[in-house]
């Protein structure tokens, strides 16, 4: 495989792996702090796509419309916005079954999941909108790798949020009250923290994350529909528990992982040496055979810790 | 205990009453019903509710001109979300209900196949305004028809008018569905046999959004033209990714492809794609203005694909009822069967006469390019006579 | 107890399961609304909230009646009284909708029954066992798959689909403890993932293997049952009622479920069975009174996967195809819903559940796009008012009961 082929796949992988862990690091968020498969989560990173999307319409009209400065209130407001409705969805569907089985939560997100996307799909219709055009520009180009502005802007961004995240949760007052409800609920209590603000919070913070991983989808594909959730949820919430799932970091992690495996391992077994035919067809495979071998490997996930069962 | 025994006994009486009361309720004795399953959700929403209008509009035009005498024409309409379990779940509904005569029967060849057999064995004629799977129509059942032409007739157009531009190296995607890999397989077929090399043939998934590795694949394979075979949404983010992965080639595409979606969702990168449609040109006919205009200031928005077909499918079966009430008779399914087979209806898209194996004589491909967001006619094939 | 109670309780044990089979008959039988043009066009809707507002009405005042409290205590009503009057209840309705001539809820009824099979079966490790299954509708579409390729195609034998039934279950059960034997060590949640994926690949591969499946391409024409030549496609006439093809599987089916309702429950009320709440409540306690764990995992991965098996090959038989859109995620999800919706480890509970979601959503057809909207917000409602399920298992009551309130 000639090398600019080898690095347009390995930057395809890095773009995908970055919305990936953006999505990837909600489902964590939740999970460590409620330990439930935040199912709807999905549906709030296709919010946050169409939120951006009606903002970025709506300002099309003014004197900044169509040139990048507009992505900013796009990116704050959906974000603002999205992370209210995350915090909604907690309010509704989970706090009333706080202390319900886990299955009966599942099925309660479930129905969240459900009701999200049908709403969703009869507010803005059944069909693909377009994404307004940003930064599309190349930036870099050499035979057949092609580098354009959205690529680094993605990339960028992801890291910066991840950063910012990570040193929210490491260094600030409400990110250690999150870090000791999730370690152990009643000790947390006993030293003063509001369980269910902070859980506001945890939900507040993921849901923001995944808007930006909504618009930043809508760039990059230039299109957005109302059920495209359902399949980067699943593969985000792989990548959080290829990751050790309640490890902020490890979604992180595993977010690249994934994206870089499910870009490049294809389209290497699909060029000589190799020559797989038809490999493409089983790409989503791929992601979860490597899921299945890590997890054999390290039961816990690549971050993850060995914890002891519960009792 | 007696009280309860009163209970039971209360309870049970008010449940019968009024269970069978309201059960056996029947329409009005001169009601005709027509049946429609078509995907009003799901990932082919957007085409399915342009059918649908189109019928609502044929049925509620035969009602105000009294076209069934003192018939009332009434639409028992279904969802089948693409999805062939709720097809023919959706089926038997329909067929299992004695006062639907006929049925405008699905969107996809994955829901027409396996509820066909229900048809069959129910005795009622179905007619479908879009599967183009040429499996449907040879399993040997009477009550099976379609109003457009199949994809082996399809293909073929298809793979012709790609060697006959001059291409050699053609590279085939599809959506690994009924339809799209059905198609594919009949180009990859038809444009080998006319000398062009076939370089590639892979599947992508329906609902993924990321096709940049296969498209990177392909584009290493050197093709001068990419076939898809699959719908408009995947189809739009193909050729779009392809111009951002710099690939010039010509974006080759049938029917499914053909609606505004594909140009919204590849914006300028759909310019100069071929999109093959079934029958002969709409725009282009005197019988279809009239209704392309009502449909438009109806609904508000122009037609863009099988619009004009489900509406002749609806205008078939009326046809069909009116004479059958003209005649004085009963409308029943034996009736509506055997006169489908006879008619020659001249619709909206020309004229309708269905062969033995209940597909339509009407053989016509059209090519369309993309120009400027808008889908221009460029060359028809076939018998394009009356 | 007096001899008047004793005896009201066995009348009861009889009667109320066909009262509620009749509610039933009333409930599917309303027809839907189309156009509203008069006032009596909204008739059927008054109809069905009546028949809803009188069930839940019924069903309290039953609770809280004198009846309920001698049909709990009495040793005469045992639970094995109470199923064979459902069974018997459930035999005889689709003969009263026959007469009625709505071969179509029949149809919904038949699969629900496949649905009860799997939940009853998914039961078995996610509410029993307490493994957390999310691929389930992998081993669903192995049993389906193997009826449509091993009775359609060049050199196959129609007649092979009984002999089917236990291949199928079987193939699953091996495929089952290929699944569960490296997954072991994993803690639940990293099992669910990893179930997931394993359903996923299953998929994955039977879209993709065109030699052996077709792929997306149906495979059609897959063999119904047969018995000494008579097809149980073909309708069949006993005087007045005529019993069509979809009929005849409702009784299978039904013989089927008895079947494994029985097996089920012995398993649970044996060793077996406490093994797998031991482990299930706390696994290193069971280790540490020497119950083998590794061998009761597989164990039930094997029963809940031939289950499964079993359920797809009904299903491939009944629908005449199988092609992979209908094992997707949403399939596992969907079953695993109806487990816990109702009630985890309760058998009636699944059953009934399967046959609800199942009956439901074609009910509010009606409601055409607004149709999963409600069903979504149903979901939530209905976890939210009673999260532990329809009708809880017994174990479970037990335990909610006795953990203090803090």
């Amino acid at each position: 495989m000639p090398a600019e082929a080898f690095f347009q796949h390995l930057l395809n992988g890095l773009t995908l792996g970055g919305m990936y862990a953006l999505i990837a690091i909600g489902y964590t968020l939740v999970y460590g702090i409620i330990e439930l498969i935040n199912f709807a989560h999905g549906e709030i990173f296709t919010f946050g796509a169409f939120l951006g999307l009606l903002i970025l319409s709506t300002l099309a009209s003014t004197p900044i419309g169509s040139t990048a400065p507009a992505l900013v209130p796009a990116f704050l407001v959906s974000m603002l916005v999205t992370a209210g409705l995350g915090v909604t969805v907690e309010r509704v569907a989970y706090r009333p079954l706080s202390r319900a089985s886990r299955l009966a939560l599942l099925i309660s997100a479930l129905g969240a999941s459900v009701f999200l996307m049908n709403a969703m799909m009869l507010t803005f219709g059944r069909d693909s909108k377009p994404f307004p055009v940003y930064l599309a520009a190349p930036i870099y180009e050499r035979g057949d790798l092609v580098v354009r502005q959205i690529d680094v802007f993605l990339m960028v961004l992801t890291l910066a949020l991840c950063i910012l995240l990570d040193q929210f949760v490491r260094k600030t007052r409400l990110g250690r009250a999150m870090r000791s409800v999730a370690q152990d609920r009643e000790a947390a209590q006993m030293c003063g923290v509001s369980v269910s603000a902070t859980i506001a919070v945890t939900f507040a913070l993921g849901s923001a994350l995944a808007a930006a991983a909504g618009i930043l989808n809508g760039l990059y594909y230039g299109v957005v529909r109302f059920d495209m959730g359902f399949l980067a949820g699943m593969k985000a919430f792989t990548a959080a528990v290829l990751g050790g799932i309640g490890n902020i970091r490890g979604a992180m992690l595993g977010g690249i992982v994934l994206g870089v495996s499910e870009s490049l391992i294809p389209a290497l077994l699909s060029a000589p040496p190799f020559s797989v035919p038809e490999i493409f067809d089983y790409k989503d495979a791929v992601a979860f055979l490597i899921l299945i071998a890590v997890l054999i490997i390290r039961p816990s996930g690549l971050l993850g810790e060995e914890l002891p069962e519960k009792a | 205990m007696r009280k309860l025994s009163g209970f039971g006994v209360a309870c049970l009486a008010a449940v019968l009453a009024v269970g069978y009361g309201c059960g056996g309720g029947q329409p009005p004795a001169k009601v005709v019903s027509i049946g429609m399953i078509l995907p009003i959700t799901g990932p082919a929403a957007s085409a399915g509710n342009e059918a649908y209008q189109a019928i609502q509009l044929a049925i509620e035009d035969a009602n105000a001109a009294g076209r069934l005498g003192s018939y009332q024409l009434r639409l028992v309409a279904r969802d089948d979300v693409s999805d062939p379990k709720q097809a023919v779940s959706s089926a038997k509904d329909l067929a299992s209900n004695p006062d639907v005569l006929g049925i405008i029967a699905h969107f996809n060849s994955g829901c027409y196949l396996p509820a066909s057999r229900v048809y069959h064995e129910n005795q009622v004629a179905a007619i479908t305004p879009a599967a183009t799977n040429p499996e449907i129509t040879l399993q040997g059942y009477p009550e099976i028809h379609r109003i457009v032409t199949t994809d082996q007739v399809q293909g073929e157009a298809m793979g012709q008018y790609i060697s006959a531009r001059g291409l050699k190296r053609l590279a085939i995607i599809h959506d690994k569905t009924q339809y799209g890999e059905g198609i594919a397989k009949v180009v990859r077929a038809a444009s080998s046999g006319a000398g062009v090399e076939v370089v590639s043939f892979d599947g992508i998934q329906v609902g993924d959004k990321d096709f940049r590795a296969i498209l990177t694949a392909v584009r290493g394979k050197k093709p001068d033209g990419v076939f898809f075979g699959g719908l408009y949404d995947e189809g739009g983010l193909l050729v779009k990714q392809m111009r951002e992965l710099g690939m010039a080639q010509t974006f080759f595409g049938p029917d499914g492809i053909k609606g505004k979606d594909f140009t919204d969702v590849a914006g300028a990168a759909s310019n100069g794609s071929i999109v093959s449609f079934v029958g002969k040109p709409i725009d282009q006919m005197t019988t279809a203005k009239s209704f392309l205009a009502n449909y438009e200031k109806r609904f508000g928005r122009p037609v863009e694909n099988f619009g004009p077909y489900a509406y002749d499918v609806a205008g078939i079966f009326i046809a069909v009822l009116e004479k059958i009430v003209q005649r004085g008779d009963a409308p029943t399914r034996a009736g509506v069967l055997s006169e489908l087979k006879k008619i020659q209806y001249p619709g909206v898209i020309g004229q309708t006469e269905f062969d033995e194996h209940g597909d339509t004589k009407n053989k016509a491909i059209s090519f369309y390019r993309v120009e400027n967001g808008q889908f221009v006619f460029v060359e028809a094939t076939g018998d394009l006579s009356s | 107890m007096t001899p008047p109670g004793l005896a009201a309780s066995r009348w009861a044990v009889w009667v109320l399961p066909q009262i509620a089979m009749v509610w039933l008959v009333a409930f599917l039988v309303t027809p839907e609304v189309q156009s509203v043009r008069r006032a009596a066009d909204l008739l059927p809707i008054l109809n069905l909230a009546v028949l809803i507002g009188g069930a839940v009405w019924a069903v309290r005042f039953f609770l809280k009646s004198d009846l309920c409290r001698h049909m709990m205590e009495s040793q005469d009503v045992t639970p094995r009284i109470l199923a064979q009057s459902v069974f018997l209840a459930a035999a005889v309705l689709p003969v009263v909708l026959c007469v009625l001539e709505k071969y179509y809820w029949i149809h919904v009824l038949a699969i629900s029954l496949i649905y009860v099979l799997l939940a009853i079966s998914l039961n078995i490790v996610v509410g029993l066992s307490g493994l957390l299954v999310l691929g389930f509708s992998a081993f669903y579409g192995i049993g389906a798959y193997v009826a449509a390729i091993l009775t359609t195609g060049a050199g196959s034998s129609p007649h092979l689909i009984w002999a089917l039934l236990p291949a199928a279950a079987g193939l699953a059960a091996g495929f089952g403890l290929l699944l569960g034997a490296p997954t072991l060590r994993l803690r639940g949640d990293y099992l669910a993932i990893v179930t997931m994926g394993f359903g996923e690949i299953v998929r994955i591969i039977l879209t993709n293997w065109e030699g052996l499946t077709r792929g997306p391409i149906s495979i059609s024409g897959v063999a119904p049952f047969h018995l000494a030549g008579w097809s149980f496609n073909r309708p069949f006439s006993a005087g007045p009622i005529r019993l069509d093809g979809d009929t005849q599987y409702y009784f299978l089916l039904l013989l089927t479920v008895a079947f494994f309702v029985l097996i089920t429950h012995r398993l649970s009320h044996s060793r077996i069975g406490r093994a797998w709440v031991a482990f299930r409540e706390d696994e290193l306690a069971a280790r540490c009174y020497g119950i083998d764990v590794t061998r009761y995992k597989l164990l039930a991965f094997a029963v809940a996967a031939s289950g499964a098996g079993i359920a797809g090959v009904y299903f491939a038989s009944l629908q005449g195809f199988v092609d992979p859109t209908s094992f997707t995620f949403l399939e596992s999800v969907l079953i695993l819903s109806m487990v816990v919706l109702g009630g985890m480890g309760s058998l009636p509970g699944c059953a009934a559940a399967a046959v609800i979601l199942q009956v439901l959503p074609e009910k509010l057809q009606m409601l055409r796009e607004y149709r999963m909207l409600i069903f979504g917000a149903l979901m939530i409602v209905f976890m939210c008012i009673r999260p532990e399920g329809l009708i809880p298992s017994r174990r479970r009551l037990r335990r909610i009961r006795e953990v203090p309130v803090p």
